[in-house]
């Protein structure tokens, strides 16, 4: 593994909904310019933990370091405005806003208006979907195409990480292709990603690196390779049980 | 007066009323839009503002300027309402809403209520400060007579019809409000946040938006609108008092609903439509049936069409 410092460190992450404790010991690191997956069943935690870092929720937790920077004292913004973009759970586009009324709002907080204008170019040549549906409500969209404008309007804040919560939920496997080869493609181009995935063979076969989350502990981690033949993984996550 | 004459007229009345209650409903709507409360309180807020307008021209000794004069007090009232009513809307939502925010909306409701409660009674406790304006010697709950700076000529000249500078003052207040806060909301990076939040607030705050400021710059715009009202109804109907923030209250939440709850566009028509309805109802029917015929309107728009006439389809809330 390279000697590189990590980009994200999470240490001993804990967190609640109301009184359940559904985060007991969460603890990942991603460095710069790989792809790391977090695979587990429906439930182990895997957005909480996605929520809890980009400050949507409070946590607690021993350490959660962005570029050697504390995020648990920011707010959601200042975690956007330090180069983490979140792609939500269920893509989360605003409906009844157009597809380029949504990128630039990914772009809120940035000012430098050639630089934006450039980054729409790319994310529309990455997607060119998106391109296409320039002028529609995000909503008329089918669910790849909004899981595209979703990956895009991240983009567009410039982030140095990405983290994207199941990309492939509830979307058509040609598209899953399509939207795992764009992220590839971004990752090649320097972009660090946090992913997690239920298809955890799609994830980790891309991955340098991967975590197995049980719920809500952060249980077997190694390069992807190695999750993949690993026998605890192949039976519960890879559909393998004898 | 023929009868067309006393249409035309009853058309006047309802409009410019019309437009003063869409101006209070753009309060209603665009909090509704932004944090789903109906705040109870704007009401109460609109009908300080009108007493801050007429505390002003006691305590400044400006009841009876005249020529420029007039516009020039007419414009510090309007501004120094709207910004009173602003930042209170502001205050109100710091300390008694934004605590509650991930409480169930029915005690955010609760809340607005209360607030709506204490206001009232500043209102009634202001009514009581012995001012030569506030007619002193008169009981503090008495209506206040708000003077008539802009006179009675007709500006139709002999005709039957009465259009008076109060109806101008209603148009040249309103009607560029409205375009300024549409062009604002469809235009402006702030806008963009207000949609933005009012679609989705934790995406918003995913694209770096700053949510609680969003929201209390939503507050702010309403709250000032309503400050605006307040002065234009003042001027128009030359009575206020600290129970008038309920009936104009209810007459632009109804109207906020007719139009479509959220929807700037439809405030405007509801409130058009209201003020119509009104004016022709107090014509035509009479006066004493004209607020049943106010809230039948709002119960049936609430069983047949909930989501109004200019509103987007109403999602389940799970």
């Amino acid at each position: 593994m390279s000697g590189q410092a990590p980009l994200l460190i999470v240490d001993e992450l804990r967190a609640n909904y109301g009184a359940v404790e559904a985060l007991h010991n969460v603890s990942l690191e991603v460095r710069e310019g790989e792809i790391v997956s977090v695979v587990g069943a429906n439930g182990a935690g895997k957005s909480t933990a996605l929520r809890c870092i980009s400050r949507l929720m409070d946590s607690r937790s021993k350490r959660i370091e962005f570029k050697g920077r504390d995020l648990r004292s920011l707010s959601p913004s200042d975690v956007v405005a330090a180069g983490l973009a979140h792609v939500p759970e269920g893509r989360q586009v605003f409906s009844r806003l157009t597809v380029r009324e949504n990128l630039e709002l990914g772009a809120y907080l940035r000012r430098d208006s050639s630089g934006i204008a450039n980054d729409l170019r790319s994310v529309e040549t990455l997607f060119p979907i998106l391109a296409e549906r320039r002028t529609q409500h995000a909503g008329t969209l089918s669910g790849g195409e909004q899981q595209m404008l979703a990956i895009g309007r991240a983009m567009m804040s410039r982030p140095s990480l990405l983290m994207m919560d199941e990309p492939s939920m509830g979307i058509a496997p040609i598209l899953v292709a399509r939207i795992f080869a764009a992220v590839r493609e971004l990752a090649s181009r320097g972009l660090t990603v946090l992913l997690v995935e239920q298809n955890a063979r799609a994830a980790l076969k891309m991955s340098r690196r991967g975590y197995v989350l049980e719920t809500g502990r952060t249980t077997i981690t190694g390069t992807g390779e190695e999750l993949l033949a690993d026998v605890r993984v192949r039976n519960a996550y890879l559909g393998e049980g004898v | 007066m023929t009868d067309t004459e006393v249409l035309l007229q009853q058309v006047i009345t309802g409009l410019s009323n019309g437009m003063i209650i869409a101006l209070i409903a753009i309060g209603y709507t665009m909090v509704y839009g932004i944090i789903e409360l109906i705040n109870f309180a704007h009401g109460d807020l609109f009908m300080l503002g009108s007493f801050l307008a007429l505390t002003l021209l006691g305590a400044l000794g400006l009841e009876a300027v005249e020529g420029v004069g007039t516009w020039a007090t007419i414009g510090l009232l309007l501004v120094t309402s709207a910004g009173f009513c602003g930042t209170l809307n502001v205050v109100i939502d710091r300390f008694a809403y934004r605590p509650l925010r991930k409480s169930p909306k029915l005690s955010l409701l609760v809340a607005a209520i209360g607030c709506s409660f204490i206001l009232v009674n500043i209102g009634l406790f202001w009514g009581g400060i012995p001012m030569d304006v506030f007619s002193m010697g008169r009981a503090a709950a008495a209506p206040k007579n708000f003077p008539n700076l802009l006179g009675h000529d007709n500006l139709l000249g002999d005709s039957a019809i009465l259009l008076t500078r109060g109806d101008l003052l209603v148009v040249v207040v309103t009607v560029p409000l409205m375009i300024g806060l549409t062009m604002l909301v469809r235009l402006t990076r702030l806008g963009k946040a207000m949609r933005a939040v009012a679609q989705n607030p934790s995406a918003a705050a995913l694209m770096g938006i700053d949510v609680n400021r969003v929201i209390s710059s939503t507050f702010f715009i309403g709250g000032a609108l309503g400050g605006f009202a307040s002065v234009v109804y003042a001027l128009y109907n030359n009575t206020i008092s600290f129970q008038m923030g309920y009936r104009s209250g209810m007459d632009a939440f109804t109207a906020a609903v007719l139009g479509g709850i959220g929807s700037l566009p439809g405030a405007v028509l509801g409130g058009l439509l209201i003020g119509l309805m009104r004016a022709m109802s107090d014509q035509y029917i009479a006066a004493h049936w004209t607020n049943t015929i106010v809230f039948s309107v709002l119960i049936l728009i609430l069983i047949f069409r909930p989501s109004g006439l200019l509103g987007f389809k109403l999602r389940e809330k799970v």
